[in-house]
């Protein structure tokens, strides 16, 4: 597995655990569900640590690497990495549609950005995977 | 220039004017009132309507125009094209729903938030087509 491969790895592992559990606080009936403060505290912790976890094991990650592996992404990296936008992009659309037009009709204040975070959250996650089962698959563009 | 190029010209085109005539003809002054959610439905669906109309009237008459074309399946370079339009797409609709929800919090009017939701999809949409075409024009 290259070093390519490995970082979507832990990209997607670190996003699973990461809003599995905001989102799992939330539908448990947390506060952060309802109220502000709450929400942007539970919110700002976990994002934080997955921000951390991510780029300390990029960092190991990247030092265990051979250099060649390091190299600057080539085409076919940059290919994976637009499929993985584009796959990621009619979710988020999707998701727009949802929390941007339809839910200001019935809903307002913390829900509504809790779905928009659900939205990016959703869409980065099938980026994330997209680009995984491309290099899983040998896509190469 | 070929038929794709030319339906996304339509699409453009169509999406510019019944977005740019949208926001145009909003009445802001109610917009910080549950009016403007209602004034927001009420603009959309003539908007969408003549999206529709619009593009199959186009679509239709650029078929029959160009029927040697129209069965042809995108190629390598097509799909090329979509890809690239579709990502650099991406970007502006991840910003946009973040300041979305930052206006959540800020206590932006439900109508000006749902504004701003169209604006950014649309702005989308716009980077999408437009990069294709510009990669069409370009002959990259």
């Amino acid at each position: 597995m290259n070093f390519r491969e490995k970082t979507a790895w832990l990209n997607v592992i670190a996003m699973v655990a990461a809003y599995a559990l905001y989102f799992g606080l939330l539908l448990s009936g947390h506060p952060a569900g309802r109220e502000v403060f709450p929400m942007l505290w539970l919110f700002g912790s976990i994002a934080t640590a997955h921000a951390v976890t991510v780029i300390v094991g990029t960092v190991i990650l990247s030092a265990q690497a051979p250099k060649p592996e390091r190299a600057r992404a080539d085409e076919r990296d940059r290919a994976i990495r637009r499929r993985g936008a584009a796959m990621g992009y009619y979710v988020l659309l999707v998701g727009m549609m949802v929390v941007g037009v339809y839910m200001p009709f019935v809903e307002r204040g913390v829900p509504l950005a809790n779905a928009g975070l659900f939205a990016i959250v959703a869409a980065e996650l099938v980026n994330s995977v997209v680009v995984l089962m491309s290099y899983r698959r040998g896509w190469h563009g | 220039m070929s038929f794709r190029e030319k339906i996304h010209w339509v699409t453009l085109v169509t999406m510019a004017a019944a977005f740019g005539w949208y926001f145009l003809a909003y009445p802001w002054q109610v917009a910080d009132g549950p009016a403007g959610v209602w004034a927001t439905a009420g603009l959309l669906v003539p908007v969408t309507i003549a999206i529709i109309v619009a593009m199959t009237v186009a679509t239709a008459f650029l078929a029959i125009r160009n029927r040697a074309e129209v069965d042809i399946r995108e190629d390598e370079r097509d799909r090329g094209f979509h890809m690239r339009g579709t990502h650099y797409a991406y970007y502006p609709l991840v910003v946009g729903i973040w300041v979305s929800i930052f206006l959540v919090f800020w206590g932006v009017g439900q109508a000006q938030q749902l504004n701003m939701m169209i604006a950014t999809l649309v702005l989308a949409e716009l980077v999408r087509i437009g990069t294709q075409l510009y990669l069409y024009r370009r002959g990259y």
